[in-house]
């Protein structure tokens, strides 16, 4: 399919001789560090902005929603390591960034966010379109700017991005007001460079934590999705080939490991494997890296890993004891604390003989009732059918957790998914912008029938854009995780979860100019993933499961690790 | 329970007070008191005397939360009769 090229005229500057703008200086300090794509929807306080735009070098990919804008730039940094950029406009525009921005900050993801506001002399009297982004923002940002000179600009710039990026990455939010990106600006402040350094980790940390290691007859490597924000996963790989520590991961840390690898037990938590759980529980030992101890991850933490001593390696020294009390803390740069960690072969053969029983006992059963769709098994199949440039873009529910459980996963960056805030929506936005960023990589967003309704409107960018983005829609006509939740834990009171009028999804697509089809036997599976991996062009399939179906294991809130529910 | 007093030394950045209270406020510790002198070659040096909404909330871990914003310089307090002080670059 033949992608819809906007027709918006170059401005090429003008070519004026004029001193430039706050919106010029604005793009050319995007220029200057080194990006290439934002994402963004126009409007009034922002006009100035997108004035600047044609011509400017910048891709600027049109959204139909601006929380689509944020996921999209939150997506296209995960996969690239760069910072995402995405704009709107002032009041709603900027509102409708934030649960973008909030996702981006709950797990440590770098992004700018550039916000148009009303003119400086009018902000306080609640003008048009006028909301206090900058304060409404302040929970969710690592940190914002307001622009009260537009000679500030690139200097507001280059530190976003070196905020962003550095240390514990995050979102930066700046302010823009409309006079502001307006004003000619005749002399630009020198951009004054701010060395950043991340703190080299202790010695005399990094020698009890070897001490701690060799004296362990049961040790576990946790990994998290601070891992692979350090840069580390290569320094973690090598680190573990030697060790060959039984290893499990948070769900931002998936791909860390490759999923299969030796040593590896998969997803611990709430909806982790049973094997990987279980481990953990007999643990004498957690040797943790960049996680933060989620409540998703550790169940109930008075009963997590109850024999287990605890090192905490993290680049963020406001994680360590947070939640669990660290006996060897390593705050600082991760990468260089695993290279240092010498600890020889570890004497653990009956640990990890015993792990791998574990292991081999609880593998996931692909076997299910009926002739419809298993969705599990189907993404067992499409992941391993899409091989090493498989990307999953998940959306939030179900599929989301049987995507962590039976995708198979080569790389940390594989693996999109809103962890920390748990944002339905996330699915197609994501799936753009990891294929805008990655177009070799097969990208496939999997999604639910709730989620997708939330921004499916963005079908239309794929559209335009011709983004050849591979969608998975599993439909089982309900809010499937509260559907599930209420049956086990609200005495089967169904309350408003029903999606019994759906719209026909593949219709909805081909409205859109997008390829679709519909799958509903479970001899059709392979059939579909062919068709789905074959189709150059955008396509989603339309994949109806069984309504009853639930995410199996499962530790019931409130309880232990060691108290899972299984099918 | 029992206050505490933490003193902030910060650069005044634009809302960089209303960040701090916020991250106070939200991480679970009531201010109780502020101790707020003038601002001097841009920097300012808060007292704030907080107080634990229950039990678990640690105020070492608050140390380094608030440590960790941008344009915050040196965090101290006297926490259970010990100057504790958290400093040095924080991405």
């Amino acid at each position: 399919m033949n992608a819809i090229q906007p027709t918006i005229e170059t401005k090429a500057a003008a070519a004026s001789k004029q001193a430039p703008s706050g919106a010029e200086l604005v793009v050319s300090a995007l220029r200057d560090q080194g990006v290439e794509i934002v994402f963004g929807y126009p409007g009034g306080a922002i006009m100035p902005l997108y004035d600047a735009l044609p011509g400017s070098g910048l891709k600027h990919i049109l959204v139909r929603h601006e929380q689509a804008a944020a996921f999209a730039a939150d997506a296209y940094a995960r996969v690239t390591g760069k910072a995402g950029v995405c704009i709107a406009t002032s009041g709603p525009g900027a509102t409708n960034l934030l649960t973008g921005i909030a996702n981006a900050f709950m797990d440590s993801v770098p992004m700018i966010a550039i916000t148009g506001q009303v003119p400086a002399g009018v902000m306080g009297t609640d003008a048009f379109q006028e909301i206090d982004i900058f304060g409404m923002s302040m929970p969710v940002v690592k940190h914002s700017f307001l622009v009260r000179r537009a000679e500030d600009i690139p200097q507001i710039i280059a530190q976003a991005f070196e905020i962003a990026t550095s240390g514990r990455p995050g979102p930066v939010l700046i302010d823009l007001p409309k006079d502001i990106a307006q004003s000619r600006v005749e002399n630009i402040a020198p951009i004054k460079p701010k060395a950043t350094s991340s703190r080299a980790p202790d010695p005399s940390a990094i020698a009890e934590a070897e001490n701690l290691l060799k004296r362990s007859k049961k040790p576990v490597l946790y990994i998290g999705g601070g891992v692979a924000k350090a840069r580390a996963v290569l320094a973690l790989r090598r680190f573990n080939m030697l060790a060959g520590i039984p290893a499990v991961s948070t769900l931002t840390g998936l791909g860390t490991l490759p999923t299969g690898s030796a040593d590896f037990y998969g997803m611990l938590g709430m909806h982790g494997g049973k094997a990987a759980n279980m481990l953990v529980q007999e643990a004498d030992l957690l040797l943790v890296c960049g996680a933060r101890f989620d409540d998703r991850a550790t169940g109930k933490v008075d009963g997590f890993a109850p024999n287990a001593k605890v090192i905490h390696l993290d680049c963020d020294p406001a994680e360590i004891g947070k939640v669990r009390s660290a006996d060897v803390a390593v705050p600082g740069d991760l990468k260089a604390a695993l290279e240092s960690l010498k600890i020889g072969i570890l004497d653990i053969s009956d640990w990890r003989q015993h792990v791998r029983a574990l292991g081999a006992e609880h593998e996931f059963n692909y076997e299910a009732p009926g002739s419809g769709v298993f969705a599990p098994a189907f993404l067992d199949e499409l992941s391993r059918a899409a091989g090493d440039r498989f990307v999953a873009a998940c959306d939030v529910g179900q599929h989301q957790m049987w995507v962590a459980q039976h995708c198979q996963f080569s790389r940390p960056e594989a693996h999109l998914t809103s962890g920390g805030l748990g944002a339905m929506g996330y699915g197609i936005p994501a799936g753009i912008g990891a294929k805008l960023a990655r177009p070799d990589d097969c990208v496939v967003t999997v999604t639910g029938d709730g989620s997708i309704m939330m921004n499916i409107q963005e079908l239309a960018t794929m559209r335009r854009y011709g983004v050849a983005l591979k969608i998975v829609l599993f439909d089982n006509s309900a809010l499937g995780l509260v559907r599930q939740w209420q049956e086990l834990f609200y005495e089967g009171n169904f309350s408003e979860i029903d999606l019994y009028d759906n719209p026909d999804f593949a219709e909805v697509a081909r409205s859109f100019g997008i390829e679709a089809f519909t799958v509903s036997r479970r001899d059709q599976t392979t059939a579909a993933i062919e068709r789905l991996l074959n189709t150059p062009g955008p396509v989603l399939a339309h994949v109806h499961i069984n309504p009853r179906e639930n995410v199996w294991p499962l530790v019931p809130p409130g309880k232990s690790n060691a108290e899972m529910m299984e099918r | 329970m029992m206050t505490q007093t933490l003193h902030v030394e910060f650069e005044t950045h634009e809302g960089a007070l209303l960040r701090l209270i916020g991250l106070i406020e939200r991480r679970g510790f009531d201010i109780h008191s502020v101790d707020l002198p003038a601002a001097s070659a841009g920097r300012m040096n808060v007292g704030f005397g907080v107080i634990a909404r229950n039990l678990s909330s640690d105020i070492g871990i608050l140390q380094r939360q608030i440590h960790r914003l941008t344009g915050v310089c040196r965090v101290f307090g006297d926490v259970d009769g010990t100057d504790k002080r958290v400093g040095g670059q924080h991405g």
